[in-house]
């Protein structure tokens, strides 16, 4: 983990030191005592007189009301003090409560869950506890938060805080109808008890912008009530990001810092969303205030020093032609990467970033309007700051409309991840989300990307997890319309993962039977404002319960029998990996072919396929061994080390084009072998594909910063062979400067001097 | 300029040139391995290192290797007294190992008594060689870079200081580099120990990262200005030991050798076009060199 997390979180540790600038937050709650609610109603009428009311019960006779003060002041440092001194003196629950919800106003959730659940043990049924609970869970996006809430607003149906925490995860969950109950109950009850409605009227807002509706009503109410509630435009810009939309976000977020210039996490999320938009300049300037307003901010503080890692990574420019039409051109790509990553990564993510453009301009009928940002980083907390604002995240890649962030390779140990196909998905992305204008859901989306990683990407593999195979046995799939619950409030361990197979295996099945086109008609019918629904039947001509219907028999008759099957397939399994153990390998090769033939695509780990591969080899079969390998790799399998192998045993056989093919998928998986890119170099030289070779080299360059002779020699070969005299003598001269005595360079030399004419 | 660059500078500058006929001596040492796979990847890494030595001197008498049962304090301490006492102009001393640290000295460990730094600092005194090298490829190696380092001899060590205790990676593959060709760079068929620490040292470091751990081992070179010590020679070099006529030809090598360095050095001031119509005019000089070299030798394509 990088020193830039161990900063954030002390900078969030010191945050108790120091008074950052707060938004206003509005407390809901009717047992707050009397002396308070009366600063409270200052505050919330911008009176400022306020400030001093507070102070005045700094030297309240309760501890609690001192605490209260002194948090409602921004004095964090004072107030966990005087939290920490009324938890001493009494069983309160109000006290922990109190001071949990200090800690979640501090970004700091697992802290506020402890101490909300310390005073639901003094008093299981004590409300505002139970809300805190619920709503240090909603921050994790846990779907325990909403059932939690939807229980405490059964019992509390006045509780307005509860109601409002609840609405927006509907409003999250895209439940709107439901969202606008809740949000009237609680706007009722806010007029009765004289609180301020302006948070509820934000909310409101985020229920029009969803529904397609103007926001400016609900906007205008909230003004009126305190024309310097910036927070109206980021709660509802909020919505816009999680539907992706973040050019829209962008101008919701300038607009809250125009009405509320001194509001820290507005210009921060606006700095951060700037940065989504590939606007460098803008993110800068407003990370710049959000720091000077609040310093201790951590995702400020991970941004601004992303910002910095910025001016140390390399940009390079490239424009796709048409290629039915050469005048044409199809769009321009910029790839931003680590500077040590670059000359390694850049020809191979220049190449299938062209594939991607090529194929997928084809495929959804539409042309980038934009260039498209591919950005890589050798550090996946970078990674994490960049798409999250926080280190940490599991996430291989994020795209945010033109611009697409993931892991470099290096980011990960060797071979981890198939980055090649990673790539392919992301971009696949941008163009879903492009071309519907970022307005499709989630499951979509996501069904897509990994539909064409199946089925255009750079590896031929289609292996369902295990854990997707168990829902399917356990019929844990989510009916179509429901399906963006999987991604967006997950109720079991790995239910994303499971939605996103689920997705994809209903946009394969959707392609292919009724053909690639239905797919196009679904995106199409998003983009017009279609919900899941009417995109369905538009494209297909059925009801979505008919869908899943269809969708159901086809995946009982695909997956059905392993599923069924599962526990035998695992027992059986556990014996082939006991007899490995025991090197038993006439069982192991037993049990291998078994698990082979009942599910071939299994290739990832503890995959039957390198077991048979290991048995052979310890049983002397090594042409047997090398066809248990190569069945792997036709099914998709790219474990580096059994790549390699593979290799080595193919040009042992002399079967280089295979041995060249393995070599080329090893790239997407672990592009760091020098000797990999050498081999594969030599081979297109010998080969007459000069362009190919050239690729190799300028990526072996890369890689041998220390001995760069043989780079620089292949580069004149490939040169040579593409007629470029002049540069090949250029590419021969740089190695010989590094290695004089180089035998084959020499020659070049000679050669060239002797027999070309150079320009 | 931190240490680590300063190291890396002084390997970048003095790559060149030792004469080729120039005298070398010394002792190869195989630690206990505490496993049977240690105890012979020990014994395969010195046996490396004896064969691309043994390709400096035709004497086969000027190495002494000291593996398995042979190694005791007393048989190390012999060794080192007999081949130093050749007067050689170059005298290297190779461990391989593991090596431990109690607080007060350092310990190559070894059957019987362990060879501690104190022995190591009396045994090196009577050495006169005026080149020397110290490889030391063990754990907790580092602490010896301070003890050992003086004017005209080279001190190698697989750790950076004492606290590195971990079972360290480097003399495998400081002896990969000596057994074959694969670190001599600038491929003039002589492998020096700033080559082959190169090479080593960046195998540590790819070896870390790829397995994504913390490296329990930083590899450290003080030259002391020597880092031109030869450790093998390779290919057609290999081949021409006794040819006088060879020994010709390779001293106009050195001389063209000399004009490239001097070439290079002026890099910054000449011009790019100027700069590169020199060095071709040079390069073309030496290849041509080489090629009546390699009809001396008999040295062709399939040697490669």
């Amino acid at each position: 983990m990088s020193n830039r997390f161990y900063q954030a979180a002390a900078l969030l540790l010191l945050a108790f030191f120091f008074q950052p600038a707060y938004a206003l937050v509005i407390n809901y709650d009717a047992q707050r005592e009397t002396a308070i609610r009366v600063c409270d109603q200052l505050r919330y009428a911008n009176d400022s007189e306020s400030e001093q009311c507070y102070s005045n019960l700094l030297n309240a006779e309760s501890p609690l009301m001192r605490a209260d003060a002194a948090a409602a002041l921004g004095d964090i440092r004072n107030a966990n003090k005087f939290y920490r001194d009324a938890a001493s003196q009494s069983d309160d629950p109000a006290i922990k409560t109190r001071w949990g919800q200090l800690y979640l106003a501090t970004h700091q959730v697992s802290d506020a869950t402890a101490l909300f659940r310390e005073a639901l043990l003094y008093d299981s049924n004590y409300v505002p506890a139970q809300i805190g609970l619920a709503q240090a869970l909603a921050e994790g996006f846990e779907s325990k938060a909403r059932n939690a809430l939807q229980e405490i607003t059964v019992a509390n149906p006045n509780n307005i805080h509860a109601l409002l925490l609840l609405a927006k995860i509907e409003l999250e969950l895209q439940n709107i109808q439901t969202a606008r109950g809740l949000l009237n109950r609680a706007e009722q009850l806010a007029k009765d008890r004289w609180l301020p409605r302006r948070e509820i009227y934000a909310l409101l807002g985020a229920a029009d912008l969803l529904e397609r509706k103007s926001i400016q009503p609900m906007v205008d109410k909230a003004l009126a009530e305190s024309a310097e509630y910036g927070d109206v435009y980021a709660i509802i810009a909020h919505f816009y990001i999680i539907t992706y939309r973040y050019r829209e976000a962008v101008e919701l977020y300038q607009r809250a810092v125009e009405t509320a210039p001194k509001l820290a996490s507005a210009h921060r999320d606006l700095g951060i969303n700037y940065l989504r938009i590939n606007n460098v300049f803008g993110a800068r300037h407003h990370i710049g205030v959000a720091f000077g307003l609040d310093p201790y901010d951590a995702q400020t503080v991970n941004t601004l020093r992303l910002l910095d890692d910025f001016d140390d990574m390399r940009i390079s420019k490239s424009s796709v032609k048409d290629p039915q039409n050469a005048d044409q051109m199809l769009g321009r790509f910029i790839v931003r990467m680590d500077r040590e990553d670059a000359d390694a990564l850049e020809p191979y993510v220049n190449d299938l970033a062209k594939r991607a453009m090529e194929r997928f301009s084809d495929r959804y009928d539409f042309r980038l309007r934009q260039p498209m940002i591919i950005e890589l980083f050798h550090d996946h907390d970078d990674f994490g700051v960049r798409t999250v604002s926080t280190p940490g995240i599991g996430l291989l890649g994020v795209t945010f409309g033109y611009l697409t962030a993931m892991d470099s390779p290096k980011a990960r140990a060797a071979g981890e991840f198939h980055w090649g196909s990673t790539l392919w998905h992301e971009i696949a992305h941008v163009y879903t989300l492009e071309a519907t204008n970022h307005q499709l859901p989630r499951w979509f989306s996501e069904g897509l990307s990994v539909y064409e990683e199946w089925n255009t990407g750079p590896l031929d593999s289609r292996e369902l997890p295990l854990a997707t195979l168990t829902a399917i046995r356990d019929a844990q799939f989510l009916p179509i319309a429901e399906l963006d619950w999987g991604f967006v409030r997950p109720s079991y361990q790995g239910q994303v993962q499971v939605s996103y197979n689920q997705a994809g295996l209903i946009c394969d099945f959707i392609a292919t039977r009724w053909g690639h086109g239905a797919l196009v008609t679904m995106l199409k019918a998003f983009s017009n404002g279609d919900d899941t629904e009417k995109a369905i039947s538009q494209a297909i001509g059925i009801s979505a319960k008919e869908f899943d219907a269809e969708f159901n028999t086809f995946i009982d008759t695909r997956w059905g029998q392993l599923a069924a099957s599962l526990n035998e397939y695992q027992i059986t399994e556990q014996q082939m990996m006991r007899s490995a153990a025991a090197e038993d390998w006439v069982a192991v090769e037993g049990y291998a072919r078994d698990l082979i033939s009942r599910y071939p695509e299994r290739v990832g780990q503890n995959n039957p396929y390198q077991f048979l591969a290991q048995a052979h080899d310890e049983l002397f079969e090594p042409r047997a061994a090398r066809q248990a390998r190569l069945q792997w790799f036709a099914m998709g399998g790219h474990a580096p080390e059994e790549l390699l192998k593979l290799s080595e045993s193919l040009r042992e056989s002399g079967d280089d084009s295979t041995a060249a093919a393995v070599l080329e998928q090893l790239n997407w998986v672990n592009p760091y072998y020098a000797q990999s890119h050498e081999w594969l170099g030599q081979y297109y030289l010998n080969n007459d594909k000069p362009d190919a070779a050239l690729r190799e080299f300028n990526a072996l360059l890369g890689l041998q910063a220390q001995d760069p002779a043989s780079a620089y020699l292949g580069k004149a070969q490939a040169a040579n062979q593409l007629g470029q005299i002049k540069e090949a003598k250029q590419q021969v001269l740089y190695a010989l400067e590094n290695a004089p005595f180089y035998r084959p360079a020499q020659k070049l030399l000679l050669d060239i001097n002797n027999g070309a004419r150079v320009d | 300029m931190n240490t680590f660059a300063r190291q890396l500078f002084l390997v970048a500058c003095v790559c060149f040139i030792q004469p080729l006929h120039a005298s070398t001596t010394g002792v190869i040492v195989s630690g206990i391995g505490g496993t049977v796979e240690y105890e012979n990847e020990f014994e395969q890494n010195a046996q490396r290192v004896l064969d691309g030595l043994q390709t400096l001197n035709p004497d086969k008498e000027a190495f002494t290797l000291l593996t398995g049962p042979a190694v005791s304090r007393e048989s190390v301490m012999q060794a080192i007294d007999l081949q130093s006492a050749k007067q050689a102009q170059t005298f290297i001393l190779v461990l391989l190992g593991h090596g431990s640290i109690d607080g007060r000295n350092w310990r190559f460990n070894i059957p019987g008594a362990d060879i501690s730094d104190e022995d190591l600092i009396a045994a090196l005194a009577s050495v006169n060689a005026s080149d020397q090298l110290l490889v030391v490829a063990t754990s907790a190696s580092g602490v010896l870079l301070d003890i050992l380092s003086q004017p005209g001899r080279v001190v190698v060590t697989a750790t950076k200081s004492g606290g590195e205790i971990n079972a360290s990676r480097f003399g495998g593959y400081f002896a990969q580099a000596i057994g074959s060709d694969v670190a001599d760079v600038d491929r003039n068929e002589i492998l020096t120990v700033g080559e082959a620490w190169r090479y080593a040292n960046e195998q540590v470091t790819n070896y870390y990262e790829e397995q994504k751990l913390l490296a329990s081992e930083h590899p450290r070179i003080v030259t002391n200005g020597q880092a031109d010590i030869a450790v093998a020679r390779l290919g057609a070099l290999r081949l021409a030991l006794d040819n006088p006529a060879v020994a010709g030809l390779l001293e106009q090598r050195l001389e063209l050798e000399k004009q490239f360095n001097a070439l290079r050095e002026e890099k910054q001031t000449l011009g790019f076009e100027q700069y590169y119509q020199q060095l071709e005019t040079i390069l073309i000089d030496i290849a041509t060199l080489q090629q009546q070299i390699d009809s001396e030798t008999g040295w062709g394509d399939s040697n490669e």
